[in-house]
C-alpha cells in the first residue's frame, strides 16, 4: 500500500525534518523546543518513512535500544558529574563562551542532560516502532 | 585525602566494570590485573588509614542527597583497618589460589569481575560512615555473592544455593534497611560517628527495640546465625576460591562487622545482651553439631564456620570490653585458619577428585605437606596451644566467667546462673575439637580411600597461600604481642569507643580459662573417639526438622499463593485491567472528595474560597463539546477501529489548540507530536488486530461497561474541576524569576524540565525506558506465541 507520491515526498522531507529536530533541540533552552520534543520529532520523521515506504529499519541506522541505554547513562552521568565536582546530584552549571562565527554561545550541563532526554525519547519511540515493524 | 578514601571501594569497582571485556588477558593476565588493583588498593588503604593506628578516625563526606540525610560519608577507624587488611590481604591470596585452581576454559572474565565487585562492596561496607550508604554496599555484597555462588550455572545445586543465599540475605537486607530507617529517623541522623556519640540518648528512644530487632535480623542473616544459618552450607556449591573468600573472611563477617560497628550504641541494652548472646550461643552449638553430621569436606567447614561465627556473635553480645577484645581478635584468627582450611579443601578436591569422607582417608602418604598445613590450621581452630586460635579461645573463656560479666547488663544472669555461659562455651569447644579431629583424621589418616584420581602434591602456587596463612597462625600464636597486638588494640579500641590495652600472651598462668580449655579439648577428643568406630557409616541424629526444609516449604507456599493470586487478576482480558486500574483510582479520588465534603470523614478545615474559572468564548466551548461528544459516539457506536482512533486524535488536536490559546507554545508542540506519534503507533498495532470489534456483546455487559465509563468520566471531570478551582500560591513566579539568572535558560518550561525538576525528569525517562522494554518483551512474546 505504498504510494509513489507519498514515498517521494517523505524522502524529500527527511533531511529538513531531521534538521528541524536538531533546531528544536538547540533552541530549547531559550525558546520553545528541547530534548523531549526534538526526540519526538526525530521519531515522527522516521515513522513517516515507515508509513510511506514500509521500511523503518533502513532509516534508523543505530540500534534504538542502545539509544535508550546511552541516553539514560548520559543523564545519570550529568548528575554524577555534579557529585564529583562536590555539588549535590544533578546540580547544573552553565557558562558563556564566544565561538568564532557563531558568536555568543551558552554552554551548560543541563544541555547534556537534555541530550540524554532526547536520546531516551527517540530511542523509546523507535524501539516500539521497530518492534512492531519486525 | 577525601578522594583517596573514596577510591578504596571505587578502584576494584572500576576494574570489575572493565573485566567483562578483558577476556583477551587470559587465565594468567586476569588474576594478575586483579592482584595489581588489590595491591594498589591495599597500599592506598594503608596510606589513608595511617592516622587510625594512633586512634584517630579518618572521615570524608561528599554530599549526595543531603536533604534526606544520605551522604557519601566514609569512615576509616581501627575496626575498618582490621577488615580492610582482611579483605585485601586474604583477597590477594584468593586471587593467587584461583589462578591455579580454575581451569582456563571457565568463563574467567565473569568470575574475576564478580570477585572484584564483591571485594569493592565489602570494602564499601567497612569504610561506610553513613548507615544508608552501608546498606547500599550491603545489598551489593548480596548480589555479587549470588553471582559468585552460582558461577557454575549449569549445576542445579549451584543455582539453588545461589538463590537461597540471595533470598535469605536479601530478606535480611530489607530488615536492615527498615531498621536503619527507624533508627535514623528517630535519632535524626544516619551518620555513624554522630550516632555513636549519642549512644545513651538512642538507647532511651522508644523506637530503639524495633530498630535494633530489625538490624539484628539483617546481621544474623548475613552472618549465618540460627535460624538463618542454612544458606551457608547450600552455598558450598560455589567454586572453592569463592567459599574460601566469602565464607571465611568477608561476606559472613559483614554481619559481625555490623555488630561491632553498633556495639557502642546498643551493647548496653538488655535486648542486645539476650538476643545477641543467645542467638550466638545457639548458633555455635547448632553449627558444631552440624559439622559432625556431614560427610562432605566443604559442608563440614561450612558448619564449622557457622559455629565460629556464633562464637564471635556471642562475644559481642556479652557487652563487656574483654569480650569485645576477644571477639575482635577471633575475627582475625578465624579468617586466617578458615581461609587456609577452605583452600586446602579445594586442593584435596582438586588432587583426589573428591571431598566426600567416604572416599577420603590416608592422604598423609600422598600429600605429606598438606597434612601438616591442614593439621596446623585445624589445631588452631580447635584451640590447641601454641596457635593463634588458642589465644582467642582463652580470652573467650575468660569473658564468659561471672567475674568478668559483673559490669555487663547480663550481670543478673551471671549472678543467678553463673555456670550457664561457661558450660555453653566448653560445650562449643568440645564440638569444635571433635569436628577438627574428624576433619584431619578422616582426610589424612587411616587406610587409603577409593580416590577417583591418584592424588599428588599440588602446584607450589596453589599451596603458597595456605602455607602463608598457616605460618601466620603459628607466628601469631608464638609472638602475639609483636604481630597481632598493635592491630587488635587499634581495632578493639575503635569497637568499644575507648582506648583499651589487650594483653595477648601465650601463657596467662594457671587460671580457670586454661582449665576450661583442657576440659574442652579432652571432652572433644573423647567424643570423637567414642564415635570413631562408626565414623564413616552412622551420623549423629538430626535435630528435628531442619531450617532448610522449612525454607523450602515457605518458598513453595509463597510461589503457589502468588500463582493463584496472579491467575485471578491477570486473566488476560484488557477490560479487567482497565476496570481494576480505573476503579482503584475512583476509590482513591472518592475517598479524598469525601474528606473534603463530609466533615465526619476527617475534614478539619472549612472549604476554602474558590478560584474563578478562566473565561472561554461560548463558541469555542460549543465546538469543544461537540467534538468530544462526536468522538465518543464514533468510538462507542462504530465497529471499525480506524475511525475511532482518528476521532480520538482529533480531540487531542483540540487540546493543542487550547494550549495555543492559553499561550503555551511548548505544550502545543509536545501535545501535537505526542498525539501524532501515538496515533501512528496505535494504527500500526491495529494491523495485528481484527478489523472490526466484536459484533455482539451481551446487553448486560454493555450496560455495565457504559455505566462504569460514565461514572469514571464524571469523576474525572469533577476532580479536574475541583483542582482547577482550588486557590493556591503559584510557584511559577519563582521559576520565571530564576530561570535566566540561576540556570541560564530563557525557556522556563525547558529549564524546569532539565534543571529545577531534573530529578523528576530523570525518573520519568527511566519509567519511559522500562515501558519500552516492556512493550518490546510483549511484542516479541506475542510473536513467538503465534
Amino acid at each position: 500500500m505504498t504510494s509513489l507520491l507519498l514515498s517521494m515526498v517523505a524522502r524529500m522531507l527527511l533531511p529538513p525534518a531531521l534538521l528541524f529536530a536538531a533546531y528544536l533541540f538547540f533552541r530549547g533552552h531559550n525558546l520553545p523546543g528541547g530534548g523531549f520534543v526534538a526526540g519526538l520529532m526525530t521519531a515522527a520523521t522516521i515513522m513517516l518513512q515507515y508509513v510511506a515506504t514500509g521500511r523503518a529499519r533502513v532509516y534508523a541506522p543505530v540500534d534504538a535500544r542502545r539509544l535508550i541505554g546511552w541516553g539514560l547513562a548520559l543523564a545519570v552521568m550529568t548528575g554524577i558529574g555534579a557529585l564529583i565536582a562536590g555539588q549535590p546530584f544533578l546540580t547544573s552549571v552553565f557558562g558563556h563562551v564566544e565561538i568564532p562565527l557563531l558568536g555568543h554561545v551558552e554552554a551548560s550541563t543541563a544541555s547534556l542532560f537534555d541530550l540524554g532526554v532526547f536520546l531516551v525519547v527517540a530511542g523509546v519511540t523507535l524501539t516500539i516502532l521497530l518492534a512492531i515493524e519486525d | 585525602m577525601k578522594l583517596s578514601l573514596l577510591m578504596i571501594p571505587v578502584l576494584p569497582m572500576i576494574l570489575a566494570g572493565l573485566l567483562p571485556g578483558a577476556g583477551r588477558l587470559g587465565h594468567r593476565g586476569l588474576p594478575l590485573a586483579c592482584g595489581a588493583v588489590a595491591s594498589l588498593t591495599l597500599l592506598l588503604a594503608l596510606r589513608v588509614a595511617a592516622p587510625a593506628f594512633s586512634g584517630h578516625a579518618v572521615t570524608a563526606t561528599i554530599p549526595w542527597a543531603p536533604a534526606t540525610g544520605l551522604n557519601l560519608t566514609f569512615l576509616v577507624d581501627g575496626l575498618s583497618l582490621l577488615f580492610l587488611l582482611l579483605i585485601l590481604g586474604i583477597g590477594l591470596l584468593i586471587i593467587t589460589f584461583a589462578r591455579f585452581y580454575l581451569s582456563p576454559d571457565e568463563n574467567l572474565p565473569r568470575f574475576y569481575a564478580s570477585l572484584m565487585l564483591f571485594m569493592a562492596a565489602m570494602l564499601g561496607i567497612v569504610t561506610a560512615g553513613n548507615l544508608l550508604l552501608l546498606v547500599v554496599f550491603w545489598e551489593l555484597t548480596s548480589i555479587s555473592s549470588f553471582l559468585l555462588i552460582g558461577f557454575w550455572d549449569r549445576d542445579p545445586a549451584a543455582r539453588s544455593g545461589a538463590y537461597q543465599s540471595l533470598i535469605v540475605t536479601g530478606i535480611g537486607g530489607l530488615a536492615l534497611l527498615a531498621g536503619v530507617l527507624v533508627l535514623g529517623s528517630a535519632a535524626g541522623t544516619f551518620d555513624i560517628t554522630a550516632l555513636a556519640a549519642r549512644g545513651a540518648e538512642i538507647r532511651a528512644l522508644p523506637a530503639m527495640p524495633i530498630a535494633l530487632g530489625l538490624i539484628l535480623v539483617g546481621a544474623f542473616t548475613k552472618s549465618a546465625q540460627v535460624p538463618f544459618h542454612f544458606w551457608l552450607p547450600s552455598a558450598m556449591a560455589a567454586p572453592t576460591p569463592v567459599s574460601a573468600y566469602l565464607h571465611s573472611a568477608t561476606m559472613v563477617k559483614a554481619g559481625i562487622f555490623l555488630l561491632a560497628r553498633l556495639w557502642p550504641i546498643f551493647a548496653a541494652t538488655e535486648l542486645w545482651f539476650y538476643a545477641v548472646t543467645g542467638f550466638g550461643a545457639a548458633t555455635m552449638l547448632v553449627g558444631g553439631w552440624g559439622a559432625l553430621r556431614h560427610t562432605d569436606l566443604k559442608r563440614l567447614l561450612a558448619y564449622s564456620t557457622i559455629s565460629q561465627l556464633g562464637l564471635i556473635t556471642m562475644l559481642y553480645g556479652i557487652g563487656t570490653r574483654e569480650a569485645a577484645i576477644a571477639a575482635t581478635f577471633h575475627i582475625l584468627n578465624h579468617a586466617s585458619f578458615k581461609a587456609a582450611l577452605f583452600m586446602s579443601a579445594g586442593i584435596i578436591d582438586h588432587e583426589a577428585g573428591t571431598r566426600d569422607f567416604a572416599q577420603l582417608g590416608g592422604l598423609r602418604r600422598h600429600l605429606p605437606r598438606m597434612t601438616i598445613l591442614v593439621g596446623l590450621a585445624a589445631a588452631s581452630m580447635a584451640g590447641i596451644p601454641p596457635l593463634n586460635g588458642f589465644l582467642s579461645k582463652e580470652l573467650f573463656y575468660e569473658a564468659t566467667l561471672p567475674a568478668h560479666m559483673a559490669e555487663s547488663v547480663g550481670a543478673g544472669l551471671g549472678a543467678s546462673w553463673p555456670w550457664l555461659l561457661p558450660v555453653v562455651a566448653v560445650l562449643g569447644s568440645t564440638l569444635t575439637m571433635a569436628y577438627c579431629l574428624r576433619l584431619v583424621v578422616g582426610t589424612f589418616f587411616g587406610p587409603d580411600g577409593p580416590y577417583p584420581q591418584h592424588p599428588h602434591e599440588p602446584p607450589a602456587g596453589m599451596r603458597a597461600p595456605v602455607e602463608l596463612l598457616a605460618t601466620f597462625c603459628v607466628a601469631v600464636g608464638l609472638l602475639p604481642a609483636l604481630i597481632a597486638e598493635p592491630l587488635i588494640t587499634t581495632a578493639a579500641s575503635a569497637v568499644v569507643g575507648a582506648h583499651v590495652h589487650p594483653h595477648l600472651a601465650l601463657w596467662h598462668g594457671l587460671n580457670p580459662a586454661l582449665v576450661m580449655s583442657a576440659i574442652g579439648l579432652t571432652a572433644g577428643a573423647l567424643l570423637y573417639a567414642a564415635r570413631r568406630g562408626s565414623a564413616r557409616q552412622t551420623l549423629p541424629p538430626r535435630l528435628g526438622r531442619t531450617a532448610s526444609e522449612l525454607y523450602d516449604v515457605a518458598i513453595h507456599a509463597m510461589m503457589d499463593g502468588a500463582r493463584t493470586l496472579t491467575n485471578r487478576y491477570q486473566n488476560g482480558r484488557l477490560r479487567t485491567y482497565v476496570m481494576t486500574i480505573l476503579g482503584l483510582l475512583l476509590a482513591l479520588a472518592g475517598w479524598h472528595a469525601l474528606q473534603g465534603i463530609w466533615p465526619g470523614a476527617g475534614a478539619t478545615t472549612p472549604p476554602p474560597a474558590r478560584m474563578p474559572m478562566t473565561d472561554v468564548p461560548r463558541g469555542a466551548l460549543v465546538i469543544t463539546l461537540l467534538t468530544v461528544a462526536g468522538a465518543a459516539s464514533v468510538c462507542a457506536l462504530y465497529r471499525h477501529r480506524w475511525p475511532s482512533i482518528l476521532a480520538l486524535g482529533l480531540v487531542g488536536a483540540l487540546v493543542a489548540i487550547y494550549f495555543a490559546w492559553l499561550s503555551a507554545p511548548d505544550l502545543v508542540l509536545t501535545q501535537l507530536l505526542v498525539e501524532s506519534v501515538t496515533t501512528i503507533l496505535v494504527v500500526l498495532v491495529l494491523y495485528y488486530l481484527p478489523r472490526k470489534t466484536r459484533a455482539r456483546e451481551p446487553r448486560r455487559r454493555l450496560i455495565l461497561d457504559g455505566a462504569f465509563a460514565l461514572v469514571i468520566g464524571a469523576s474525572a471531570s469533577a476532580v479536574i474541576y475541583a483542582i482547577l478551582r482550588r486557590p493556591f500560591e503559584s510557584i511559577s513566579g519563582y521559576h520565571i524569576a530564576n530561570s535566566l539568572e540561576g540556570a541560564g535558560g530563557g525557556n522556563v518550561v525547558n529549564v524546569i524540565l532539565v534543571d529545577f525538576r531534573g530529578y523528576d525528569t530523570l525518573g520519568e525517562i527511566t519509567v519511559l525506558s522500562i515501558a519500552a522494554l516492556g512493550v518490546l518483551a510483549l511484542v516479541q512474546a506475542g510473536r513467538r506465541a503465534t
